[in-house]
């Protein structure tokens, strides 16, 4: 069977502005029905419905707030100096916003920056991410043998997740 | 005193496609279902969100499928309702038939 790709970009949203659980499985079934042929706006409109919107508002006034605090004057009792820089604010903003995201999605609040976990390692979780950065990287994929590839060790991965979560008696 | 924590009205459609759909109870199918009976576009990340609720309040269970290439290398989660989900989706429906009743423009109309 022919696998179609989905707009990369409502793909990569998807994966950062989408709800915590079922991701997966929404991710999942958005691309098994484009594959049956639902369109490009089809897809997108259901990727706007997924994302958490008024979460992620909440989360980037938060971090405008933070931005600001951040580049107070000291002397920012007087009026002049109350606004502080806007693209420092801006630059402030957009970092701590996308620090933000990225706990959210590791899940590990106090270890991770970047996305790597510092102090402990997770093969559950490890396994997790590289099964999304393998599946990123196939949908930017534009030689079909080496999607095809891709796609074996992601299914490889994901066989091997299921083996091992299963518990003997 | 009345009871707490009746079904909404998309809860409810979700719980009863779920119901119709036995073993095949994932995302797509239940969507479809829904669609057909209402006639209006479903969003996937609604009826997730739907069953998220429904899981947490005991009312679904949920498994993970195989992956398959079809879905990039994704499994499906596959969702079943409980006991007390059934019986949650009885009591809804018990609820609504009261409501229904003695409405006299209501009654007789089969679209």
């Amino acid at each position: 069977m022919k696998l179609s790709y989905p707009p990369r970009l409502a793909v990569w949203l998807l994966k950062y502005f989408g709800p915590e659980t079922n991701l997966e499985a929404l991710a999942g079934d958005l691309q098994e029905a484009f594959s049956q042929g639902k369109s490009n706006a089809w897809y997108w409109r259901q990727v706007v419905a997924a994302i958490a919107w008024r979460k992620h508002l909440r989360l980037l006034i938060r971090s405008a707030i933070f931005g600001w605090l951040l580049t107070l004057p000291p002397d920012f009792r007087e009026k002049s100096h109350f606004v502080g820089r806007p693209l420092h604010i801006a630059i402030i903003t957009i970092i701590w916003f996308v620090i933000s995201i990225d706990r959210k999605k590791t899940q590990s609040l106090p270890c991770s920056l970047t996305g790597r976990e510092l102090i402990k390692s997770d093969p559950d979780a490890d396994r997790a991410r590289m099964i999304e950065t393998l599946h990123l990287d196939m949908l930017q994929e534009t030689d079909p043998e080496l999607r095809t590839a891709y796609e074996q060790a992601i299914i490889k991965l994901k066989s091997n997740q299921t083996r091992d979560s299963i518990q003997p008696i | 005193m009345p009871k707490q924590g009746h079904l909404g009205d998309f809860e409810l459609m979700v719980m009863l496609a779920v119901m119709r759909l036995r073993d095949n109870a994932y995302g797509i199918p239940i969507s479809r279902i829904i669609e057909q009976e209402s006639c209006r576009e479903v969003a996937l990340g609604s009826v997730y969100a739907a069953l998220e609720r429904l899981e947490a309040r005991g009312y679904v269970t949920s498994h993970l499928g195989k992956p398959t290439a079809e879905r990039g290398g994704r499994a499906k989660r596959y969702f079943r309702i409980t006991p007390s989900g059934q019986g949650m989706v009885r009591e809804t429906q018990q609820a609504l038939i009261r409501l229904w009743r003695g409405l006299p423009e209501l009654e007789g109309v089969h679209s």
